[in-house]
């Protein structure tokens, strides 16, 4: 069995009456330490499929599996946890605490674990440092570019040492040479850190970084390469 | 939970609130003045219970024995029948002072049956009632004459005492009541009257239901301080919406988002709360004096608004933000 994989995964939207397939019976494997792109127009479902990878939304019907383990099983507390531990997530609105700082941002998901305050303190400062914010430490969210806003936002994905990072479009308010920064940023953290990447865009530039491409349409998948 | 966690939640929370200050500040005053009025009016309620009755009419024994059976009234003075301008007083207050003359300012006596003075007991006068009717237990009335007794009903004499007053006055040949009901912020719009027969068997009965005014003006105050308080609630958890969805994205349990938003709630309340004692210090000084020392309403009506708050509060953060949280950080 793959690292993850899901099948007939299924996702539906109401609006009215009408049924909106916006995952259509998705059977998709993704390698441990891969960094896979979701690649397709906007409203194809790439931001659906990353939520319930994620175990952030429930799927209508069909399962997912990371690493042998059922995760469409888990009741909502669980899930939570096991979200906590595993998964880091990069939104495409970046998604700060405005009244935060870089360095209490990144620390926001750790906040209710035991981890002790020295290997918070160390664990953040070696990934600030990695995302090249060092000098920025203390500045809030607004006093930063979108492009360093977004590297805060993948030093906080990956301070609970997550296996699997979700990105859904992290580049598409950015400009394009900054966007292929934080890809290649993502993509230097995935092999030095040994994480798998989910990584949703539409930007066809972005494509050559990725381990295996995955297009999507409709709610379905097409595997490119 | 570990330390580390309370010291990170209370950081976050006070960096909140510096961050929004302006939208603290408003929530802090509202909260304050939801406690304050209500307070007010219950307070008005409750001084209600000196009881003054005044009459300058020449009462029958068996209506001075009916008039000191009311509930509240426990003195007698100044008992006279020989002149309009002198007085009789039932009154829970020994030390209660006589009042001085009183003279018509508008109008004239009633010379009729079915006619009847009104007491101008505010800065205010009572003129535009001139010449109305009113029905008082099914028979109609018109008002003649307004009675000046400033000494006796005026705002600093009332400010003091705050007592209830029933003034008996005459219409022709039968005595009336006149009730006259104060409250602190006295205008002419929060002064009432009622008027009842003395010959009618139902002259007493009113004294039940005119207290109940005020108990509904209070209930008044009361819901409406609920009602806005939870209005109020609703639209500072709204303003966490954005923030409790990316907890709860980044692995925070509900539960743990929900106190960060409750604890957050208690301790504005808790400025808010201190700020109504503010308040109420400068306004009313023996208020905060009589619920400090002698009464726990005050804590009770707050704790049971806080209560409120915090169960409202828990209901929105529940069911309306982490139901769209998805939406929030995806839209």
């Amino acid at each position: 069995m793959s690292f993850i994989e899901t099948k007939n995964l299924v996702k539906i939207y109401r609006v009215g009456n009408k049924k909106i397939y916006a995952v259509n019976n998705i059977n998709l494997k993704i390698n441990k330490n891969e960094m896979i792109i979701l690649f397709g127009p906007s409203g194809s479902g790439k931001t659906t499929l990353l939520l319930l990878l994620g175990a952030l939304i429930r799927p209508t019907s069909g399962k997912i599996f990371v690493d042998g383990n059922e995760i469409t099983k888990l009741s909502e507390s669980k899930a939570v946890e096991w979200r906590r531990k595993n998964i880091g997530f990069v939104f495409q609105k970046i998604n700060l605490i405005d009244f935060l700082n870089v360095y209490d941002n990144v620390i926001v998901p750790l906040a209710p674990s035991n981890i002790k305050s020295a290997e918070v303190k160390k664990r953040a400062l070696n990934l600030i440092e990695k995302v090249g914010l060092r000098d920025r430490i203390n500045h809030k969210p607004s006093q930063l570019s979108v492009g360093e806003q977004q590297r805060v936002a993948i030093a906080r994905a990956l301070i609970t040492n997550p296996r699997i990072v979700l990105a859904d479009e992290p580049t598409s308010h950015l400009d394009s040479e900054t966007g292929k920064e934080i890809v290649t940023l993502m993509k230097q953290l995935q092999k030095d850190l040994q994480i798998t990447f989910v990584v949703s865009t539409h930007d066809p530039d972005l494509l050559s970084l990725a381990d295996r491409r995955v297009r999507m349409r409709d709610g379905k998948v097409s595997i490119l390469s | 939970m570990s330390m580390r966690y309370n010291l990170t939640l209370f950081r976050y929370i006070t960096r909140r609130q510096r961050k929004k200050w302006k939208e603290t500040v408003v929530l802090i005053f509202i909260i304050a003045l939801s406690i304050f009025f209500p307070l007010q009016t219950l307070e008005s309620y409750q001084n209600q219970k000196y009881i003054a009755v005044i009459s300058q009419y020449p009462l029958s024994i068996d209506t001075v024995n009916a008039i000191k059976r009311i509930d509240g009234i426990t003195y007698v003075a100044g008992i006279n029948y020989d002149s309009l301008n002198d007085s009789i007083v039932f009154t829970a207050t020994p030390e209660y002072k006589i009042f001085a003359s009183k003279y018509i300012i508008d109008g004239r006596f009633p010379e009729k049956e079915n006619e009847i003075v009104l007491v101008n007991n505010t800065e205010s006068n009572h003129r535009i009632m001139l010449n109305r009717i009113v029905k008082i237990n099914g028979s109609s009335y018109r008002i003649v004459g307004i009675l000046s007794d400033k000494s006796l009903f005026g705002f600093s004499a009332l400010f003091e005492k705050k007592d209830i007053f029933i003034h008996i006055t005459h219409i022709a040949f039968e005595p009336i009541l006149l009730y006259v009901g104060y409250s602190f912020f006295a205008n002419e719009t929060e002064i009432y009257y009622e008027i009842k027969s003395l010959t009618s068997k139902n002259t007493y009965t009113f004294m039940h239901f005119t207290p109940n005014i005020e108990r509904v003006s209070i209930e008044i105050f009361l819901s409406a301080s609920f009602i806005s308080s939870t209005v109020i609630v609703f639209l500072i958890i709204l303003s966490f919406r954005k923030d409790a969805a990316i907890l709860f994205a980044l692995g925070w349990q509900q539960k743990r988002i929900i106190k960060r938003v409750l604890l957050e709630l208690v301790l504005i309340y808790v400025i808010g709360y201190m700020l109504c004692y503010f308040f109420l210090y400068f306004a009313l000084v023996h208020t905060l004096r009589y619920y400090l020392f002698g009464n726990l309403g005050i804590f009770l009506y707050a704790a049971g608004l806080l209560a409120t708050d915090l169960l409202s509060a828990y209901i929105f953060t529940r069911y309306l933000v982490f139901k769209k949280a998805i939406e929030v950080l995806t839209e």
